[in-house]
């Protein structure tokens, strides 16, 4: 962790999410460390990705806790949220994306303190504030992903991500490597590097449509994605090559395909696009499936929160013995301990 | 009274062609919404705003690299029109509100200067003492050099502000050095470091846990099944700092509460230079989407006329572009009306509604301040416009659409004044005799109204009305050859041969009639064709070919 700031600076990571496997994981716990551990070497800026603005959060009734910020961070949040502590902020701009709490404005913290962050509701407004924290000099955003946005790690939002793991996701260890190991992989599979592939996928996303291969030739179908497709509608897709999905593919859709034992090559922009299990997907391997992403998502490092809101821990070493094969060569940290 | 009502303004395709006007500014866009039209009386105003638009088009024709830095300051100027309503009755704004003011003044100076630099009068912006009022407000929101687009409240507000933050600062230093060296010692004592957070962490029945119950600085501030979790005590130099602090802080809030105070209280005084700005700002805003929209369809500046409409060259821009998608040309029409009742006749596909809406659309936009698609135009100012026009589908809803076009020309009835009054064949909903004979009364009742009327019909009875002037389209010269064309491509052929000049009606013109002919090129049965023939030749006597004398009743 002490040279966290190295290894970003050599990556030229100039934005970072933190995703939480499950509600309460510690993302904010997480933020802080990163706040404290960066702030001496890189102009920090902080904003939240999703539709939040309750005091308390509607599935756990816990307080929404404020984030720490530094002398100097730059924060995007609701103006009303600045208002209330007037004297530590230079306001910098107004970004014109509306959140629940009001309009979110970029402001430039003049002395240490805590501020609550009001999400932004979309991925566009997502970039903008980045490309905005970006004139103002940032030179790393670290971006508080919602629970359940986990888009908020796709390459094309972000350049890297820290996943965080906490007791809150079950009272089961083995539970909880499962989820990690699904996720994990996900996260990992190979990029594809065949240019055609690239090509016809922004043709998909432009198009939006799904493009098929079949006799080493793309072509256009006439589905917007696999969302408004029927069973068998999707189970005839086995019959081709290649499947470029430019939207999401779920397990369900994954059972369909199974249906016809498929050779079938599916690629999805990133794995953010997936919503699979690792059963379904072991299956369709078996079957003589593949699934290739065409950006992969750079994870940075594992953080684990042995400690659930409701009082219920692991034992830190255990947690971590348990996850460390999972996740090996990929650190495992935690934040409170280390 | 209404202008123009919603049904006319669609006939006339008059909203789809405003989408082109959008101005920049957030206040530019409400004002847009409330946009009124010239009224008689107002002619003069209403010539200063036209000269005024050929003036701003010729120096931004001048300086195009100011443009673009012109149309980004325009978009970054906020609308503060309610938060100046808010400060004149008292209201302190919030610190992003006072931002939003420094931005206000901030591109309203980056505005004013470019428009020096593009040599455009300071009439249309501000005079010296106005851009000085300017730089002396936003001096008040940047109390410390250099200037900067950003806002807070800054220690040069006052120096008893400045003075409570360094002692707050001094303070905090005074309460981490005293805490860093008591967790010093007790880091020694226990040989374990703290976390990140300043914890110190020991697990459940360890030496060290026993150890750090025992040290009295330490307090236990929460535990899970397997660890405790320890923290320095406050001390009680430390309570005594705490203490201080808290009332540092409350100082320190109301002193910059005191600050945005008098910052209301002196801009209170420059609400007139905000509310100048703002209708400076917004006109310029106007003008210039006036321009551009009017460059879409290369619009000429209108001039004013007591008695007469006039239109050179005049073309309605969104059926000019639906044509050339086809690859045929608009032909511009010419027309020199005055009040009383026009009578524009002409054959099925004749252009004459499309004649119609391009009078219409000349006359609206004239009024809402904007140059027009037309070589040139003279007109009135109109103290109403009004349009009865149907299209194809209209006339399959048949006694409905007769109905309601009826109902509509009733309400016309009842308007007073030299309004601009726009009939699309009168009479068309129903049976060719009755029709015929409506369209003509109407047109008769019309010549007793003192609106300018222009009427449009395929019923030469109207003629026959006393006084009425007219114009007839010159109609097709030569017929194309049916030679198993598509009805589409007979269509694009049928366009191509027409002509679609308005030729003003001399007693002694003819009108062609061309209907029978039309039919059968557009794939009409021949036994149908044959019949109609013989029906027309039985009636009046004429054969297919020939033309009917006909001519204006002279006065």
């Amino acid at each position: 962790m002490n040279d966290l700031w190295k290894k970003i600076t050599r990556l030229s990571i100039r934005s970072l999410s933190i995703i939480g496997l499950s509600k309460n994981a510690g993302k904010t716990t997480v933020c802080h460390a990163l706040v404290q551990e960066l702030k001496d070497h890189l102009r920090l800026g902080l904003v939240s990705i999703g539709v939040d603005g309750e005091e308390r959060d509607h599935w756990s009734g816990l307080p929404k806790p404020p984030i720490y910020v530094s002398t100097g961070n730059i924060v995007a949040t609701a103006n009303t949220l600045f208002d209330q502590q007037a004297g530590n902020w230079e306001v910098l701009c107004h970004t014109g994306i509306h959140s629940i709490l009001g309009e979110i404005y970029l402001a430039k913290a003049k002395q240490d303190t805590y501020i609550k962050l009001a999400g932004i509701p979309t991925l566009s407004g997502i970039q903008k504030v980045l490309s905005q924290m970006d004139r103002w000099g940032v030179d790393l955003v670290l971006v508080d992903g919602a629970y359940d946005r986990r888009v908020s790690a796709s390459p094309g939002v972000t350049d890297a991500s820290v996943l965080v793991v906490g007791a809150s996701m079950g009272h089961s260890l083995q539970k909880i490597a499962a989820k990690v190991e699904e996720t994990l992989h996900l996260f990992r599979l190979p990029a594809c590097e065949d240019e055609k592939v690239h090509l016809f996928m922004q043709k998909a996303i432009e198009e939006n449509c799904l493009y098929a291969k079949s006799s080493e030739r793309w072509k256009a179908l006439s589905y917007s994605s696999l969302l408004p497709m029927t069973q068998s509608e999707i189970s005839s897709l086995s019959k081709y090559e290649g499947l470029i999905v430019s939207g999401a593919l779920t397990d369900h859709n994954l059972r369909a395909l199974l249906q016809k034992s498929p050779h079938l090559h599916i690629y999805v922009p990133d794995a953010t696009h997936l919503f699979v299990s690792l059963a379904t997907l072991r299956q369709f391997y078996r079957s003589g499936g593949k699934i290739n992403v065409l950006k992969s998502i750079n994870l940075l490092f594992l953080a684990i929160n042995p400690v659930s809101p409701d009082g219920f821990s692991f034992n830190h070493e255990e947690l971590k013995e348990r996850l460390t094969p999972i996740c090996s060569p990929l650190p495992i940290v935690n934040l409170v301990r280390e | 009274m209404m202008w123009i009502d919603e049904k006319s303004k669609q006939d006339l395709q008059l909203d789809q062609l405003l989408l082109r006007f959008q101005p920049w500014t957030p206040m530019g866009k409400k004002a847009k919404e409330k946009l009124t039209p010239f009224l008689p009386g107002q002619e003069s105003d209403w010539q200063q705003l036209l000269e005024e638009q050929e003036v701003i088009q010729s120096h931004l024709v001048r300086y195009p690299k100011q443009v673009a830095q012109l149309e980004s300051i325009l978009q970054q100027i906020p609308d503060v029109e309610d938060l100046i309503l808010q400060l004149e009755s008292g209201y302190v704004p919030s610190l992003t509100e006072w931002f939003q003011i420094k931005q206000f003044l901030w591109y309203s100076r980056a505005w004013a200067r470019l428009l020096t630099e593009m040599e455009i009068d300071n009439s249309f912006y501000f005079n010296k003492v106005e851009i000085e009022t300017c730089a002396n407000l936003l001096q008040h929101l940047n109390p410390s050099h250099p200037l900067r687009s950003t806002f807070s409240i800054a220690d040069e507000y006052d120096p008893a502000l400045k003075a409570a933050r360094e002692n707050r600062a001094h303070l905090e230093r005074e309460k981490l050095c005293e805490r860093e060296s008591r967790a010093q010692i007790i880091e020694e004592q226990l040989q374990v470091r703290r976390n990140r957070f300043g914890e110190w962490i020991a697990i459940r029945g360890s030496q060290q846990e026993k150890k750090m119950l025992q040290i009295n600085d330490l307090q236990l501030i929460r535990e899970t099944t397997y660890d405790r979790y320890f923290e320095l005590k406050p001390s009680k130099q430390q309570e005594k700092i705490e203490h201080e602090l808290d009332q540092l802080n409350e100082k320190i809030a109301r002193l910059e509460q005191k600050v945005l105070n008098q910052l209301a209280k002196t801009f209170r005084s420059a609400i007139p230079f905000f509310r100048y700005a703002h209708q400076k700002i917004t006109h310029f805003d106007l003008q210039w989407a006036r321009i551009r929209a009017a460059e879409s369809w290369h619009g000429s500046k209108p001039t004013y006329s007591e008695r007469h409409l006039e239109i050179q060259e005049g073309f309605h821009p969104l059926m000019a572009e639906k044509l050339r998608e086809w690859n045929i040309e608009f032909m511009p029409i010419q027309v020199s009306i005055k009040s009383g009742v026009t009578v524009i006749i002409g054959p099925n596909m004749g252009g004459k509604t499309a004649a119609l809406k391009t009078i219409g659309v000349n006359v609206a936009l004239a009024q809402f301040g904007f140059f027009v698609p037309a070589k040139s135009c003279c007109l009135p100012l109109f103290p109403w416009i009004k349009s009865i026009i149907g299209d194809g589908q209209d006339w399959e809803k048949g006694l409905s659409s007769f109905g309601a076009e009826i109902a509509r020309l009733t309400l016309c009835f009842q308007k007073t004044g030299p309004g601009l009054l726009l009939l699309d064949e009168i009479g068309r909903g129903t049976n060719p005799i009755e029709g015929s004979s409506i369209s003509e009364a109407v047109t008769q009742y019309l010549m007793n109204k003192e609106f300018f009327s222009i009427h449009v019909t395929h019923y030469r009875e109207v003629l026959h009305v006393k006084g009425v002037q007219g114009y007839r389209v010159a109609g097709l010269q030569t017929l194309p050859n049916y030679n198993g064309n598509s009805t589409q491509e007979m269509i694009q052929q049928l366009h191509k041969h027409m002509d679609y000049r308005l030729l003003p009606l001399r007693v002694t013109d003819t009108i062609p009639q061309q209907a029978i002919r039309i039919a059968e090129l557009l794939g009409l049965p021949q036994a149908i064709i044959s019949q109609a023939k013989q029906r027309l030749k039985s009636e009046v006597g004429l054969i297919d070919g020939t033309e009917t004398k006909t001519g204006p009743s002279s006065d």
